[in-house]
């Protein structure tokens, strides 16, 4: 039973019912069907030891740790999942802006991040999730387990728009600690420059990673609708602006674009999904679409 | 754009500028404050506006750092299209005009317009029934008839002098148009100066702001560019202040190219007085002013209304012919000679009228200065001799005529330099004073009024004569009667010696001329008088006195001069013979004889006067205000009274304005009846005119617009108002300008504001 929550809307889940987050690559697993794994057979093999935290089972301590160091262990067994699926969710803060009428950029990437979720936990694949402003701020292990689901919204309820991006050096670090080989959502609005963007998410790539930037944009961001003279404040202490939007419009956009269509070159190149969402749109229909797509085997940019 | 000190620096000075502004509604300029509004607004949205969040920063501050320079450029380049977008639309509603193609109408406006009528004896030329002069008034009340409503009009008849008609800008249409139809031309020329000033004072006096000035006139030479007038600087003056008033005259041609024309120009008896009994001798002068030669042109002598002799003359293209005809007046008094010839288009110049004053006996006062009982003692006696042979005056004593046949009859009294100040001068035609020491004051402004009423004075210097009496008196330039001044005596009579011979001069002053080709016996009668003393004469430098004789020494001895109607001759030496042998020769009473006259003459010129000069004839004192009956020319009958004044009584008449025979009967008391003839300006009968380009030469500053009638007057006005008002290129320049701030707004993304980057 899926607990009440302000990113979880049911109407989406309804529309997401059916589909299913499919690895495009090989995925380090046993569970056949979905995904294709790199090894034959079935086979239960030690993969590492995880801190024991309240709510585990205890079924996997692993009491020879125990005896050693008086510390409780969990024994991680690479049979556990089939798919790792690493939402990397940024809540930076010009991830907390929202234009007139609309949610801001986090709130919808948090939507979408719970969506997915239960989408894998559903599909009996395990999802983690890290947060990060300027650096990683939060992380929760990939687990398949139930209770994983309202661990992940608990930790996006707790997180709000943080402090500057610095998303190469998050990358980067992040890229460091999933290890083992899974699919890796970057939740972001990407401000940042896109070589450094790029870079950081070929690091990804470069750990076996099957990536996929869901780019998330307000509206206002692309199309620039304002009017009269507006001081534009910017957020992650860029200094302010009083313009007539009307006179800057077009240039404004033309810079925008420039940087949108050189962050889906550069995953182009890199062999990473890249998929644009803006905050008006209904989460369902173009992460639906984005699924079915998968599904086909396509790859999205 | 023109920034409003500019305008009003332009407007200030429309004078000299070819195209200074002038403006319909003044007031609206104040609106030209709205200019600074979208300056304004450009500063409160500096100061007011949103405020915005905003993620995408860095992608907004890279858009502004590479087209800074473009929006700032944009942005002036739309506020001076907005800025100039208002100039444009408040200067229109000022309605704009630019001064050298200043309207004459602003159509739909009230307006103060002032009519100018030609009323020069040009203008009674008759064309096809009507005389040019009806036809401008036609189109004067077509004008009033079309006038705006709420307009005023004034109305003026240009003539010397010129006559306000309707001055108050009236805006009774029907009370002006009554006030045209009883406007008759003139008989006279033009003042134009006076004209204009009279423009000047009829315009100033409307408060409306537009002023219309319109001429109807024939463009005849003579009254726009009368040859010689000295009024070219306030001419100018004139035109340049209806310039600067913003006032574009249209002038409305009556006339027409080479018309014809044949006048009697000139009518004059050649007798210097005429006599009852002596046949005198009438000068006549026609001309032809027309571009065809007419031969065989009849001309008629009438008499006292009485038809006399006729003649017949071919007149060449532009020459003038003399006709004389001989007359003998049967009763002295006042008779009229008339000239006429065969009439054409323009009447008042077909016939010339003189009032010749046939006297019975001329009247000479003999002041003596050195008054002897004894013969030929006194300073006079040789004088009246001459004059007079047939019976020598007595002091106070008037002389007795002689054969009117050969000699005239010359009145003589005689009376002593003490008894002068008590003399009625207007009963005499001429005195001579001999050897008077000095007038008096009130004398001196007696003697001056007198010859300028027409008197004779002849002066004889002498031993007694104190010339700087004479000098401070008559010879200033406040009252300049002498024709020279009186210097000292040359020569030494008491010795005798070292005598001067009379130089004649060729003959040429009429008072020798009789001497021109006579035998030299006779010619040394007046030749070898001797003068062994006489006063040194020097006339003024620019003085138009005559010497009419000098001695051999290069000194004047005779010096003529006219001064008003009167002739005024001073004689350097005695009129006795204590300075001279003249008395003693044959030459002396011819000499005399013809003096007298001449100073005489005057007399009957005061009777004679063109239209514009003013009727003003002296009586005796006795006549008091006797009451005068005035016959006039058109018939007319009015009753006057004479003024009498210190010196006399007068009639004063003002200045008639058409040709023709006044006649008046002046008494009781006294019993007189005058007469006097007033005939056309001579200029006025020339039918040439000035171009309309011309115009500009003749009347510095003064730039018409000329039109040849009443309907293209309309088409003019409006035409005019067109060129001149600049309202609507200017709205069309709002129109544009919108289009073209639509235009760049929709181009650079709309409306500009600074930018600022913090």
């Amino acid at each position: 039973m899926v607990q009440p929550s302000p990113f979880l809307d049911p109407q989406n889940l309804a529309k997401l019912q059916g589909l299913d987050l499919v690895a495009r690559r090989a995925v380090e697993g046993y569970v056949s069907g979905l995904h294709k794994s790199p090894y034959h057979g079935f086979s239960v093999e030690f993969a590492e030891h995880r801190e024991y935290s309240p709510g585990d089972d205890i079924r996997h301590v692993d009491w020879k740790v125990w005896s050693k160091t008086d510390r409780l262990y969990l024994k991680l067994y690479e049979e556990e999942t089939n798919l790792l699926t690493y939402l990397m969710l940024d809540t930076s803060q010009s991830m907390d802006y929202a234009s007139e009428g609309q949610v801001t950029k986090l709130h919808y990437a948090k939507m979408i991040a719970a969506c997915l979720s239960y989408l894998v936990l559903h599909q009996s694949d395990s999802v983690g999730l890290a947060t990060f402003d300027a650096r990683v701020s939060r992380v929760l292990r990939p687990s398949g387990q139930a209770s994983q689901l309202k661990e992940i919204l608990g930790v996006m309820e707790r997180s709000a728009g943080g402090e500057k991006t610095d998303l190469s050096r998050v990358f980067h670090d992040l890229a460091e600690r999933a290890k083992r080989r899974g699919l890796v959502v970057v939740l972001s609005d990407l401000f940042e420059d896109p070589e450094r963007v790029v870079s950081g998410l070929k690091h990804f790539r470069h750990r076996r990673h099957d990536v996929v930037v869901m780019h998330i944009l307000d509206p206002a961001e692309l199309t620039f609708p304002f009017r009269g003279t507006t001081e534009f404040r910017g957020l992650e202490a860029l200094g302010n602006v009083v313009i007539d939007p009307l006179t800057i419009r077009k240039a404004y956009q033309e810079e925008f674009g420039k940087f949108v269509e050189a962050v889906r070159r550069g995953c182009r190149v890199a062999n990473i999904d890249y998929l644009q969402l803006t905050t008006d749109q209904n989460l369902a229909v173009p992460l639906s679409a984005y699924l079915r797509a998968r599904q086909g085997g396509r790859m999205v940019s | 754009m023109i920034e409003f000190d500019h305008l009003a620096t332009l407007s200030a000075a429309a004078g000299p500028f070819p195209l200074a502004l002038g403006f319909g509604a003044p007031w609206m300029l104040w609106g030209m404050a709205a200019g600074s509004i979208p300056v304004i607004i450009h500063l409160l949205n500096k100061r007011k506006f949103r405020q915005t969040d905003w993620a995408a920063m860095r992608f907004l501050l890279a858009a502004i750092k590479k087209n800074k320079r473009r929006i700032e450029l944009e942005q002036w380049i739309l506020l001076a299209i907005r800025t100039l977008l208002i100039l444009l639309l408040v200067g229109a509603m000022a309605r704009p005009v630019l001064e050298s193609l200043a309207p004459a109408m602003f159509a739909g406006e009230r307006s103060h317009r002032v009519l100018v009528l030609d009323g020069s004896m040009s203008m009674n030329r008759k064309i096809a029934d009507l005389t040019r002069f009806e036809r401008a008034r036609t189109l004067a009340r077509q004008i009033v008839k079309e006038a705006r409503r709420g307009d005023v009009l004034s109305v003026i008849l240009m003539g010397d002098p010129p006559k306000v008609i309707v001055g108050e800008p009236s805006p009774n249409l029907e009370q002006v148009s009554r006030e045209i139809d009883l406007v008759s031309p003139t008989h006279g020329a033009t003042d134009l100066l006076a004209t204009f000033g009279s423009i000047r004072r009829v315009l100033e006096s409307s408060p409306l702001p537009n002023k219309e000035l319109l001429f109807l006139t024939d463009l005849q030479r003579a009254t726009w560019a009368r040859p010689g007038t000295e009024n070219a600087a306030g001419l100018k003056a004139e035109a340049d202040k209806l310039t600067a008033a913003g006032i574009r005259p249209v002038l409305i041609d009556l006339g027409t190219a080479s018309e014809a024309n044949v006048a009697v120009t000139d009518l004059r008896i050649e007798t210097p007085v005429v006599l009852a009994g002596v046949p005198a001798s009438v000068r006549a002068q026609l001309r032809n002013f027309g571009p065809e030669a007419k031969p065989g042109v009849l001309v008629r002598m009438i008499v006292d209304g009485q038809l006399g002799p006729e003649r017949t003359v071919d007149l060449p293209v532009g020459e003038s012919v003399s006709l004389d005809f001989t007359h003998v007046f049967r009763e002295p008094g006042d008779h009229v000679v008339e000239i006429a010839t065969d009439a054409d288009p323009l009447a008042p110049d077909d016939r010339r009228s003189l009032v010749a004053s046939v006297k019975d006996r001329i009247r000479i006062l003999l002041v003596d200065g050195d008054l002897n009982p004894e013969p030929f003692a006194a300073e006079t006696d040789y004088l009246a001799q001459a004059l007079a042979p047939a019976e020598s005056a007595q002091p106070g004593e008037a002389g007795a005529a002689n054969d009117p046949g050969t000699v005239p009859p010359i009145a003589l009294e005689v009376i002593p330099e003490s008894r002068f100040g008590n003399v009625e001068m207007a009963t005499y035609d001429v005195i001579v004073m001999a050897n008077v020491s000095q007038p008096s004051d009130p004398e001196a402004v007696a003697l001056d009024k007198y010859v300028r009423q027409g008197g004779g004075l002849v002066l004889f210097t002498g031993d007694r004569t104190v010339a700087e009496g004479w000098n401070s008196r008559l010879a200033t330039p406040e009252r300049m009667l002498l024709p020279a001044t009186i210097g000292q005596s040359v020569g030494d009579a008491a010795r005798k010696t070292g005598a001067f011979l009379i130089e004649p001069l060729a003959y040429r002053h009429p008072l020798v001329t009789d001497y021109e080709g006579a035998a030299p016996a006779v010619q040394s009668g007046l030749t070898q008088v001797a003068t062994w003393q006489y006063h040194k004469l020097t006339r003024q430098a620019d003085s138009e006195a005559r010497v009419a004789l000098a001695f051999d020494s290069g000194d004047p001895a005779i010096v003529e001069a006219s001064r008003g109607r009167g002739r005024v001759f001073l004689v350097a030496t005695s009129a006795d013979s204590q300075w001279s042998t003249w008395p003693l020769h044959p030459s002396y009473p011819v000499v005399m004889g013809e003096m007298a006259l001449l100073a005489a003459s005057g007399r009957t010129g005061e009777k004679n006067l063109t239209v514009g000069q003013a009727i003003d004839q002296a009586y005796p004192t006795a006549a008091g205000a006797a009451p005068v009956t005035l016959r006039t020319p058109e018939k007319g009958v009015r009753e006057l009274t004479l003024r009498p004044d210190a010196d006399g009584s007068y009639l004063r008449l003002d200045p008639p304005e058409t040709s023709g025979v006044f006649e008046a009967e002046i008494g009781p008391p006294v019993s007189r009846r005058d007469k006097f003839a007033v005939n056309v300006p001579v200029v006025e009968s020339d039918p040439a005119r000035i171009e309309p380009g011309a115009l500009k030469e003749a009347v510095p500053g003064f730039d018409p617009v000329v039109i040849k009638s009443a309907d293209e007057l309309t088409k003019a006005a409006e035409e005019v108002a067109r060129r001149g008002e600049i309202h609507r290129p200017m709205l069309l320049a709002v129109l544009v300008l919108i289009l073209a701030e639509t235009l760049m707004a929709w181009w650079m993304g709309r409306r500009v504001t600074r930018v600022s980057v913090s």
